[in-house]
C-alpha cells in the first residue's frame, strides 16, 4: 500500500521514481514496519539523501524543514515523504505503543491507564476542573468535523451526528464519548517535496511550503500524560512561533487550519496553544463558529481523525494541498491562500505552513 | 486477573517500598527535589546522585477519568473502574497513577485531600489506592 502511494504521488508530480533521490518517513514507525530500502528497491529510487523525523504524528509536518535543507544545499533534487498506518487491523492497534515505555507498564497499565482515550480524557477532566468545558463544546467540535466530511464522500464515516446524538454518544473514558475519539484506519499517504523552480514545471500545481517548527519540550514520553500540566501540550507554542518566523507570516494571514485531532480535547488544546484564541477560551471559540468552514479559521475541512480517517496526520498534509490547490470541492475555503497543518506527537510537536503557488 | 510485568531494576525500590506499606520516590541528593517516573539523572539539576526517600500517604487529587470501554482484554472485566492522577503532598512532582473507588466518583473534585493505601494482590504488582477525605 505505501510503494502504492508513494509511486501515485511521485506520478501524479509528473515525475517518474528516477527523478527522486530523497527518501523521508517519520523515525519510529515506519523504520520498522515499511523501510525505506522498500521502498526504493521495488520502485527503483537511488538515494543521495536519507532521512527521518520525529514520532508518527509530527513527521509530516516537519519534513519539510529537513527536505528544504537538502534541497537548498544539494543533496537531493526531489525528496518524498510517506507514512503509512495498519492499526486497523494490527493486534493491540494504536495502544500497542505503550509496550515502548517501561514504566508504562508498571506504574499506568495496572491501574488500566492505558490506551490514548484514557490519557486524553485525564486531561479533559482537568481542563474542565480548570476551565469549565461545558459537554457541548467538546461536542460542537465532533460536529463541525463530521458536517466537513460528509461533504467530500471519502470520509470513512458517513452517519450524520446531532448534538442530541452526541451527547448520547456511548461513554469511552469519561468525559470523552465515542464521539470525541478517533476512527482508527489502516491507510496510508505520501507528497513529493522539489525546488520552486523544478516544482513550477510539474505537472500539477505546486504548493509552497512557506515556513515549518518542530519542537520537543524536556520531558519523557513515559511522564507526558501524567506528570506535566495536562491543560496543555508541550511544545505548541515554540513550533508554531518557528513556523510563522520562518514563513514571514502572521495568525491573521492563515485562512484554514488542519489540526492533529485525535480527539476533540486535542484540537481544542491546540487552538489555545497555537495561539487563536486565550487558554481556557477554546471551546467557546469553537462554539461561536470560528472554527466552521465559513467561520474565521476553517479547522479539519475534510473532518479529520474524528470523521475522515486517522492516518496520524498524512492527509492532513494533503487536505491543505486540495485547499490551496483550489481542489476541495464542497469543503472549499473560499479564497484559501495560507493554510496551517499541525502534527502532536507529545512531547513533540510539528506545525507546518502551506502557500497557494 | 492480570499477571504482573517484568519490573526494571531502576523500578524496584518502589514495589519493595510498597511491599512494606511505604510509598517511596527518587530524590536528588543534591538539590533535594523528587522527580517521577524513575530517571537515570535528576532532570532538575542532572545529578547521578539519588536515593528513595519514604513519603507520607497523603495526596491532593489532580485528575480523573471513569474508563467505560475496556483497552485491553484484562481491562474487560472491570469496567467501567476509575483511575485517577494525584500530587504527592511530601513530595512535590510527584504524580501517581491511582485506583479509585468508583462509588466516590460523586464527591471527586480538583485539589481533594485524601490517603493513599495499598493494595496488595498474589501475582499482581501492588496498587496504590485513593480515598478522598471527606469521605471517612
Amino acid at each position: 500500500m505505501v510503494v502504492d502511494a508513494v509511486l501515485a504521488a511521485i506520478l501524479d508530480a509528473g515525475l517518474t521514481p528516477a527523478d527522486v533521490d530523497g527518501i523521508m518517513s517519520d523515525s519510529i514507525i515506519m523504520p520498522v514496519t515499511v523501510p525505506h530500502d522498500y521502498v526504493a528497491g521495488q520502485l527503483g529510487i537511488t538515494r543521495t539523501y536519507d532521512a527521518t523525523i520525529s514520532y508518527g504524528g509530527a513527521a509530516m509536518m516537519c519534513a519539510p524543514l529537513l527536505a528544504a535543507q537538502a534541497i537548498k544545499s544539494g543533496l537531493a533534487k526531489v525528496v518524498v515523504f510517506y507514512f503509512g498506518v495498519d492499526w486497523g487491523s494490527r493486534p493491540g492497534g494504536p495502544y500497542g505503543y505503550h509496550s515502548l515505555y517501561p514504566a508504562k507498564g508498571v506504574f499506568e497499565q495496572p491501574y488500566g491507564y492505558s490506551g490514548q482515550p484514557a490519557y486524553f480524557a485525564m486531561m479533559a477532566r482537568r481542563y474542565r476542573e480548570t476551565y469549565g468545558l461545558p459537554q457541548e463544546h467538546l461536542g460542537r467540535i465532533a460536529l463541525n468535523q463530521r458536517h466537513n466530511a460528509l461533504l467530500n464522500g471519502r470520509a470513512q464515516v458517513k452517519a450524520p451526528l446531532t448534538l442530541e446524538g452526541y451527547l448520547n454518544g456511548r461513554p469511552i473514558a469519561d468525559p470523552l464519548t465515542l464521539n470525541d475519539c478517533c476512527v482508527i484506519t489502516d491507510g496510508v499517504g505520501a507528497y513529493v517535496m522539489t525546488s520552486d523552480d523544478r516544482a513550477d514545471s510539474c505537472a500539477r500545481r505546486p504548493v509552497r511550503v512557506l515556513g515549518a517548527g518542530y519542537a520537543a519540550e524536556a520531558i519523557t514520553a513515559d511522564d507526558v500524560f501524567s506528570q506535566p500540566d495536562l491543560t496543555r501540550f508541550p511544545a505548541v507554542q515554540v513550533a508554531m512561533e518557528r513556523a510563522l518566523a520562518s514563513a514571514d507570516v502572521t495568525r491573521d494571514d492563515i485562512d484554514f487550519a488542519e489540526i492533529y485531532d485525535c480527539f476533540s480535547i486535542s484540537c481544542l488544546l491546540q487552538l489555545e496553544g497555537l495561539g487563536f484564541c486565550k487558554r481556557g477560551e477554546g471551546g467557546a471559540f469553537v462554539a461561536e463558529g470560528h472554527t466552521a468552514l465559513d467561520g474565521k479559521l476553517p479547522v479539519n475541512t475534510h473532518g479529520g481523525f474524528l470523521s475522515y480517517s486517522y492516518r496520524l496526520g498524512i492527509e492532513h498534509v494533503l487536505e491543505a494541498v486540495r485547499q490551496l490547490r483550489g481542489e476541495a470541492g464542497a469543503a472549499q475555503v473560499k479564497d484559501a491562500s495560507v493554510g496551517l497543518v499541525t502534527g502532536l506527537s507529545v512531547p513533540e510537536y510539528g506545525a507546518l505552513l502551506l502557500g497557494r503557488a | 486477573m492480570i499477571s504482573a510485568p517484568e519490573v526494571m531494576a531502576e523500578f524496584r525500590p518502589f514495589f519493595e517500598a510498597t511491599s512494606r506499606d511505604h510509598l517511596a520516590f527518587p530524590q536528588c541528593e543534591e538539590c533535594h527535589r523528587f522527580h517521577w517516573y524513575p530517571l537515570q539523572r535528576c532532570p532538575h539539576c542532572t545529578s547521578p546522585r539519588l536515593t528513595w526517600t519514604r513519603v507520607a500517604k497523603r495526596a491532593t487529587l489532580y485528575s480523573w477519568t471513569m474508563i467505560h470501554h475496556p483497552f485491553t482484554e484484562a481491562d474487560a472485566a472491570r469496567v467501567p473502574y476509575l483511575v485517577g492522577l494525584v500530587d504527592l503532598v511530601e513530595a512535590k512532582g510527584v504524580r501517581l497513577v491511582v485506583s479509585i473507588d468508583r462509588q466516590r466518583l460523586p464527591q471527586l473534585a480538583a485539589g481533594l485531600a485524601g490517603g493513599l493505601t495499598i493494595e496488595h494482590r498474589p501475582g499482581e504488582l501492588d496498587r496504590v489506592a485513593f480515598t478522598p477525605d471527606a469521605s471517612r
